[in-house]
C-alpha cells in the first residue's frame, strides 16, 4: 500500500507512510461501523426471547461502545486530519524545493505566473483529498470484502442482495466516469478553442473596436459558447444513464434485502432475527456508499493535479557537477537548438570568445542572437553540439557552478518583494552593505536610491512594481558590479529606455566591462563596432566573423546593416 | 441564501422556470423517500406481529418508491444542470458583451490573461455550483424536516428522540465550523502564502543563476509555517466536536438502547424494536441531509463568491463605459486638450493640462518616458474616459461625434500592434473593407512591405500566425502603416518604436511613416530625437505637462529642456563600447 500511495500519488515517503497509517485507522472505523449493529441484534433478539432485559449489562455495553468507538474515531482523525495538516508545511516545503531542482528551461517553457497559481492550487487539492478522501476510500474498499465474505457467509442469498447492487452501482459510477471522460475531451477541446479565441478577442479589443468588427468578432465568440454549451450537454447526458441506472440499483438493495427476506422466512427457511439482521446491515452498507460517492469523484478531480505534481518531481534535472573553471573563453562548437521541432533557431552556429575580449553578435531581429545567449547560460540546452568554457564542456558543469562565472544583464530584470539593499545583493550573498553600495553607485543607482522614502532599506514592491524600466536595469547592472563574474553577457539593455537612462546605463557599462569576457548585443551596431570581435549571424547560421573594418568590407549583410543604421540615424521626417 | 439564487438566476430569465422545476422535483423526490420509510415501518411493523401471515405489498410499493426517488431527485439534477450550462454560457457573453464596452484605459491597466481566466473560471463554477446545489439543496433541507414530522406520526417518543437528537447534532455542527473569526485569519494566512509562493517561483530561475535566493525566502518558509500552524490549530480544535458528531451517527443504538431502558416495562417489545430500528434507519438519513447541508452551504459560498468576482468586473467595466455623440462632421482639425486630468487608477498622468495643436501641421511630442506623451496620444483616440477637463478636436468635445466619425477622422500607430490571425491582405484591407485589390496592394507598396511579402511563397495572402509566419515587432508596424493609409484619415497619430528594431526595419519604418504624414495633421511621440528636426512644431512634455513648444530651430536657440535631450541623445547614440 506504502509503495502504491508513493506511485500513484506522487508522495514523499513520510507522506505515503502517515497516509498507511490513517488508512488502516479508517478501516478499523469501517468495521466499528457495523459493531451497533451487532448491539442492537443482540437487544432484539433478547427483546424477543427473553423474559427480562438484563438493563445494567446493555447500558455497559453500550457505554463500553460509545467509548470505544470514540477512542477509534478519535484515532482516524488525528491520523487523518491532524497529520495531514501537520504535514502541510512539510508537504509544500519540500515540493517548493523539488521545483527549485527543475532545469531553467521549465521556467522558461512555463508562463511562471501561471505555473505558480496552478501549484497552489494542485498543493490545496492534494491536501484535501489525502485528509478527506483517499484514505476512507480505500480502507472502505477493504472493509466492503470483509463485510460481504462475513455477509456471504450468514446467508449468501440475502447477502447478494446487498452485495450486488452496491457492485452494480460502483461499476456504473466507473462506467459512466469514463464515458464522462471520453465524451469531455471532444468538450475540453472545444473549450480550449473557445478560450484561445475569447483570449486573442480581448487582446485584439483596440483593434476590434478600431476596425468596427464588433458584430463580426464577438458574434462568432457567442456561437461558440452556444456551440460548446451543447456539447456539454451531449457529454454530460451520455454519463448520466449508467449514474442513474447505478443510483435505482443502490437504493433498491434495501427492497431487494426485504422482499427476499421476507420470502425466505415465509418459506421458512430464516428466523426474523436473520431478516433484521440483513436489513440493518444494508441500511449501514447504503449510508456507507453514499459518502463514497463523493470520494470517488473527488479522486477523479485528483488525477490531473497528482499528475502535475508528479511531472515537478520527475522533470529531467540538468546534470552536471561541480566544475573548477580556470578559463573563461567561450567556445560554441556546431550548435543546433530549436525552441519547438518545426522551426530551428540555430543551425550549426560555431564560434569563439576570446577571455577578456567584448565580442559582439550581430544580424537582424530574429536571427538568433538572444538563443545564443540563453545557450550558454544554459537557460536552454542545444539540440546537439558542444559548449566550451574554457577547456569544461557547460553541459557536465552544474548550474550553480557554471552561473558562479556568469553575469547577465538582460531586457527583462526579475526583482524580488524586498528592499533595495537585498535586491542587490543577490549578486553577492555574502557582501557586505558597504559593498553593495559601492556596486550601486558603480552602477549609477545611488542617487535614486537615495532618493526613494527609506534609502536602501525601502521595499520596492512585487517584482520592483515600484521602479521604472531604467531603474530595473540599473539594479540589475549593480548586482552584476557586485558580482564581478569572469563572463558577461549583455543582450539589448538599453533598447527599451528613455535617453536619460541609457546615457547613466553606458557610463556604468564601460566600468563594468573591464577585463571581462563579454558578449554582447546592441540594436546599434555603431555602438559595438570597436568590439574586439563581431560574429554575424544571418537565420540561425554564423555567416561572417572578424572586426568591423574587415566585415564593412567582406560581409554584404554586415555592411548593410551598418548602411541602414546609419540611414535610420541620419533620416529627417 | 435566497439571495445567491437570485443572483444567479438573473442571468438565466429564460430558464429560470428550470430552476423551479428542479426545486418541485427534488422536494418530490425527498417526499418519496420518506413516504418510502413509512411504509418500511409499516413493513416492520407487520413483521414484528408474529403469527400474522405476512404480506409482501409493503416491500414493492417500498422499493417502487426508492427508485421512484433516485428517478425525481435524477430529473432534478439534469434540470439544473441544463440551468447551469446555461448560466454559464449566459456569463462568458455577458463578459464579452461588457468587455466591448470597456475604455482603453481598463485594458491597459487589466492583462488580457486574467480577465480571461476570470471570466471562464467562474463561469464555469457557477455552473457546477447551480447544477449540484439546487436538487441538494432542497432536498437537504426538506428531508430533516419530512423526517421529524414522520418520527412524530409513528410514535410520539420517537419524534422527541429524533428531535433531540437533531438539536444535539446542530449544536455539535456549530463546534465544528468553528468561529468566524478564525476563517478569517485562515484566509488571510492563505492568501498570504499564496503570494509569497508565486514570488518565489517567479524568482526560482533568479536564484538558480545566483545560487542562492534573498531573505524575502525566509519570509515564504515563515508565510507557510504560519498557514500550517493555523489549520493544525484549527483541525485539533475541531477535533472533539467532528468526533462526537460522527459518533452520534455511527453508534446510535448505543445511545438509542440505553435511553430506551428506563421504558422497556411500558412498551410492547414490538415497540421497543420497531423503535430501534426506525432511529437506527432514520438517523442514517438526517446525517446524510445534515453533511449535504453543510456541502451545500459552501457551495453557496462559492457560488456567491464567483458571481462577485463577476459582477465586480461588469460593474468596472460599465463604469468605464464610453460615451459618444452623433455629430459627424468635422468643422476642420484642430485640436484643443482644456485642463484635461487623467489617472490610471490612482496615478495621476496629465493633470489640468491645456493646450491647442492648429490643424495641418505635424507635432512631434518628446520627453522622458512615463512623462505622459503617450497618454495625450491615446486620449486622442476617444476611447479614454478623462476624469476632468474637455479634448476637442475642430473645436467640438471629441464626445460629442459619433464612434464612426472618430474612428475615420484619427490613424493611430502604436507600437503594441497585434495582427489578426486572418491574411496579410485581410489584415490591411480591414481599414477600409470597401477598398479595391489595387488600393490595398498599394498602400502595401507605400509602407515598405514589399521585403515582407517577399519573405512568404504566399505573399499577401500568407495567415498571420500559422506555422513557420513569424514578423518582427518593426514589420508588424509597417503593416500596421499600411492600414492607416489605406484608411487615409486627417490626423495621424504615430508611437515611434523604441523597442530593439534592427536598422533595416528602422529605416524602412521611418519611410514608410514619412509617407504617411503626407498632408496630415500629424502627431508623433518621438524616441529618435535626430529625426524630428524638420517637424513644424515639437512639445517637450514631462510630468504632464507641455513644457517647451516650438520649433527645433526655436528650441535650439537656447539652453532649452529640448536642447539638453538632443545633446543627450547624441552622446547615448555615440556611445561605443570601451574597454581597457
Amino acid at each position: 500500500m506504502h509503495r502504491l500511495y508513493k506511485e500513484k500519488l506522487g508522495l514523499t515517503d513520510e507522506g505515503a507512510k502517515g497516509l498507511v497509517k490513517s488508512t488502516w485507522a479508517s478501516f478499523a472505523v469501517h468495521l466499528f461501523n457495523f459493531l451497533p449493529a451487532f448491539l442492537l441484534l443482540y437487544f432484539i433478539d433478547v427483546a424477543l426471547n427473553a423474559s427480562a432485559i438484563p438493563k445494567i449489562g446493555f447500558l455497559a455495553a453500550s457505554l463500553l461502545l460509545l467509548l470505544l468507538f470514540y477512542f477509534v474515531l478519535n484515532k482516524e482523525y488525528i491520523l487523518m486530519y491532524d497529520e495531514t495538516y501537520k504535514e502541510a508545511a512539510n508537504l509544500r516545503i519540500e515540493l517548493i524545493e523539488e521545483m527549485t531542482k527543475l532545469p531553467l528551461a521549465y521556467f522558461s517553457k512555463h508562463d511562471i505566473s501561471d505555473l505558480a497559481q496552478t501549484f497552489i492550487a494542485d498543493i490545496f487539492a492534494l491536501e484535501h483529498a489525502l485528509s478527506h478522501s483517499i484514505g476512507k476510500l480505500v480502507s472502505f474498499f477493504m472493509a466492503f470484502v470483509l463485510i460481504s465474505i462475513m455477509l456471504l457467509a450468514g446467508n449468501w442469498k440475502l447477502a447478494l442482495c446487498i452485495i450486488a447492487p452496491t457492485l452494480i452501482y460502483l461499476g456504473m459510477v466507473l462506467l459512466s466516469r469514463k464515458i464522462q471522460l471520453r465524451k469531455y475531451e471532444h468538450y475540453y477541446a472545444q473549450l480550449r478553442e473557445n478560450s484561445e479565441a475569447f483570449q486573442e478577442a480581448i487582446e485584439h479589443s483596440q483593434d476590434i473596436k478600431s476596425f468596427r468588427l464588433q458584430n463580426q468578432i464577438y458574434g462568432t465568440l457567442n456561437k461558440k459558447m452556444e456551440q460548446t454549451e451543447k456539447i456539454h450537454i451531449d457529454s454530460e447526458r451520455a454519463s448520466l444513464i449508467p449514474m442513474l441506472l447505478g443510483g435505482i440499483m443502490q437504493n433498491l438493495s434495501l427492497a431487494a434485502v426485504i422482499l427476499a427476506g421476507s420470502t425466505l422466512m415465509l418459506r421458512g427457511d430464516i428466523s426474523l432475527l436473520y431478516v433484521l439482521a440483513y436489513i440493518l446491515a444494508a441500511i449501514k452498507m447504503k449510508d456507507g456508499i453514499a459518502v463514497m460517492a463523493g470520494n470517488i469523484t473527488e479522486l477523479y478531480y485528483l488525477s490531473p493535479m497528482v499528475k502535475r505534481i508528479k511531472e515537478i518531481r520527475e522533470a529531467k534535472t540538468q546534470e552536471g557537477s561541480k566544475k573548477a573553471f580556470s578559463r573563461f573563453d567561450i567556445r560554441l562548437e556546431s550548435i543546433d537548438f530549436s525552441y519547438d521541432e518545426d522551426t530551428p533557431v540555430l543551425k550549426n552556429c560555431s564560434f569563439a570568445a576570446e577571455q577578456g575580449k567584448v565580442t559582439a553578435l550581430a544580424g537582424k531581429s530574429g536571427c538568433g542572437k538572444t538563443s545564443v545567449m540563453r545557450l550558454i547560460s544554459r537557460l536552454y540546452d542545444p539540440d546537439r553540439g558542444r559548449i566550451f568554457i574554457g577547456d569544461v564542456d557547460t553541459r557536465t558543469a552544474d548550474v550553480t557552478s557554471l552561473h558562479r562565472n556568469i553575469s547577465m544583464v538582460f531586457q527583462d530584470v526579475t526583482l524580488f518583494n524586498t528592499t533595495v539593499m537585498e535586491n542587490i545583493r543577490l549578486g553577492r550573498p555574502e557582501a557586505s552593505d558597504e559593498e553593495v553600495k559601492e556596486a550601486a553607485r558603480l552602477a549609477n543607482c545611488d542617487e535614486f536610491i537615495r532618493k526613494m522614502p527609506q534609502g536602501y532599506r525601502t521595499f520596492i514592491g512585487e517584482n520592483g512594481a515600484k521602479l521604472s524600466g531604467g531603474e530595473r536595469q540599473r539594479l540589475s547592472i549593480a548586482r552584476a558590479f557586485l558580482k564581478d563574474a569572469p563572463i558577461l553577457l549583455l543582450d539589448e539593455i538599453t533598447a527599451a529606455l528613455d535617453v536619460d537612462n541609457e546615457r547613466k546605463i553606458q557610463y556604468s557599462l564601460n566600468r563594468l566591462i573591464k577585463g571581462k569576457t563579454v558578449i554582447i548585443i546592441s540594436h546599434r551596431i555603431k555602438s559595438v563596432k570597436n568590439a574586439d570581435h563581431i560574429v554575424v549571424l544571418d537565420e540561425g547560421r554564423v555567416i561572417a566573423e572578424g572586426r568591423h573594418d574587415f566585415l564593412i568590407e567582406t560581409c554584404d549583410l554586415y555592411r548593410d546593416l551598418t548602411e541602414k543604421s546609419d540611414l535610420a540615424e541620419n533620416f529627417v521626417y | 441564501m435566497i439571495s445567491v439564487y437570485k443572483k444567479l438566476l438573473a442571468y438565466v430569465p429564460e430558464k429560470k422556470f428550470l430552476a423551479f422545476a428542479a426545486i418541485f422535483l427534488s422536494c418530490a423526490s425527498a417526499f418519496a423517500v420518506v413516504s418510502s420509510y413509512y411504509v418500511l415501518y409499516l413493513f416492520l411493523q407487520q413483521l414484528l406481529r408474529r403469527g400474522m401471515p405476512l404480506q409482501l405489498g409493503y416491500a414493492k410499493v417500498f422499493a417502487v418508491l426508492q427508485a421512484l426517488a433516485v428517478l425525481l431527485y435524477f430529473a432534478s439534477a439534469w434540470l439544473s444542470h441544463l440551468l447551469g450550462f446555461r448560466l454559464e454560457t449566459n456569463l462568458r457573453k455577458r463578459g464579452i458583451a461588457q468587455l466591448s464596452q470597456a475604455d482603453f484605459a481598463f485594458y491597459d491597466t487589466h492583462p488580457s490573461g486574467l480577465v480571461r481566466k476570470l471570466i471562464d473560471d467562474n463561469a464555469s463554477q457557477t455552473h457546477q455550483i447551480v447544477a449540484h446545489l439546487i436538487p441538494d439543496q432542497a432536498e437537504a433541507l426538506l428531508a430533516p424536516v419530512l423526517v421529524l414530522i414522520l418520527s412524530f406520526f409513528i410514535k410520539w417518543y420517537l419524534g422527541v428522540f429524533m428531535l433531540l437528537l437533531s438539536l444535539l447534532t446542530l449544536i455539535l455542527y456549530k463546534m465544528m465550523v468553528g468561529e468566524q473569526e478564525f476563517i478569517k485569519e485562515y484566509s488571510r494566512l492563505m492568501e498570504e502564502m499564496s503570494a509569497e509562493m508565486v514570488e518565489y517561483i517567479r524568482g526560482i530561475p533568479v536564484v538558480k543563476i545566483f545560487g542562492t535566493g534573498p531573505g524575502a525566502f525566509k519570509r515564504l518558509y515563515e508565510a507557510i509555517r504560519a498557514y500550517a500552524k493555523a489549520v493544525f490549530n484549527y483541525s485539533l480544535s475541531c477535533r472533539k466536536a467532528f468526533v462526537s458528531f460522527q459518533l452520534v451517527f455511527m453508534a446510535i443504538p448505543a445511545i438509542a438502547i440505553p435511553c430506551m431502558l428506563p421504558f422497556t416495562e411500558r412498551l410492547s417489545r414490538e415497540d421497543l424494536i420497531v423503535f430501534l430500528i426506525m432511529a437506527f434507519f432514520l438517523t442514517g438519513t438526517l446525517f446524510s441531509s445534515l453533511m449535504k447541508v453543510m456541502y451545500v452551504g459552501m457551495y453557496a459560498k462559492q457560488g456567491e463568491m464567483a458571481v462577485d468576482k463577476l459582477e465586480e468586473l461588469f460593474e468596472e467595466t460599465a463604469q468605464r463605459r464610453l460615451e459618444f455623440g452623433d455629430e459627424t462632421e468635422f468643422a476642420n482639425y484642430q485640436i484643443d486638450f482644456e485642463g484635461v486630468s487623467f489617472a490610471y487608477e490612482d496615478e495621476n498622468v496629465l493633470e489640468d493640462l491645456s493646450f491647442t495643436l492648429p490643424p495641418g501641421r505635424s507635432y512631434a511630442l518628446a520627453g522622458p518616458s512615463g512623462g505622459g506623451k503617450s497618454t495625450i496620444a491615446k486620449l486622442l483616440s476617444g476611447f479614454y474616459q478623462v476624469q476632468s477637463g474637455t479634448i476637442k478636436i475642430g473645436q467640438k468635445p471629441i464626445t460629442a461625434y459619433s464612434e464612426q466619425a472618430l474612428l475615420d477622422t484619427i490613424s493611430f500607430v502604436f507600437q503594441d500592434v497585434r495582427l489578426f490571425k486572418i491574411s496579410l491582405y485581410d489584415n490591411v484591407a480591414l481599414a477600409k473593407p470597401e477598398a479595391s485589390y489595387e488600393e490595398v496592394m498599394t498602400a502595401l507598396s507605400q509602407a515598405r512591405c514589399d521585403d515582407i511579402l517577399d519573405k512568404f511563397p504566399e505573399r499577401e495572402n500568407t495567415i498571420i500566425g500559422s506555422k513557420g509566419v513569424y514578423l518582427s515587432g518593426g514589420e508588424v508596424q509597417r503593416i500596421a502603416i499600411a492600414r492607416a493609409l489605406l484608411k487615409d484619415a486627417p490626423i495621424v497619430v504615430f508611437d515611434e518604436a523604441t523597442a530593439a528594431l534592427d536598422a533595416d526595419n528602422e529605416f524602412a519604418l521611418q519611410q514608410a511613416f514619412a509617407e504617411l504624414m503626407k498632408d496630415k495633421t500629424v502627431i508623433m511621440i518621438a524616441h529618435r530625437l535626430s529625426a524630428i528636426r524638420n517637424l513644424d512644431e515639437i512639445l517637450v512634455i514631462d510630468k504632464g505637462k507641455v513644457l517647451e513648444r516650438g520649433s527645433d530651430e526655436q528650441l535650439m536657440a537656447y539652453p532649452s529642456l529640448y536642447r539638453q535631450l538632443q545633446i543627450n541623445y547624441h552622446l547615448a547614440n555615440d556611445w561605443e563600447v570601451q574597454y581597457a
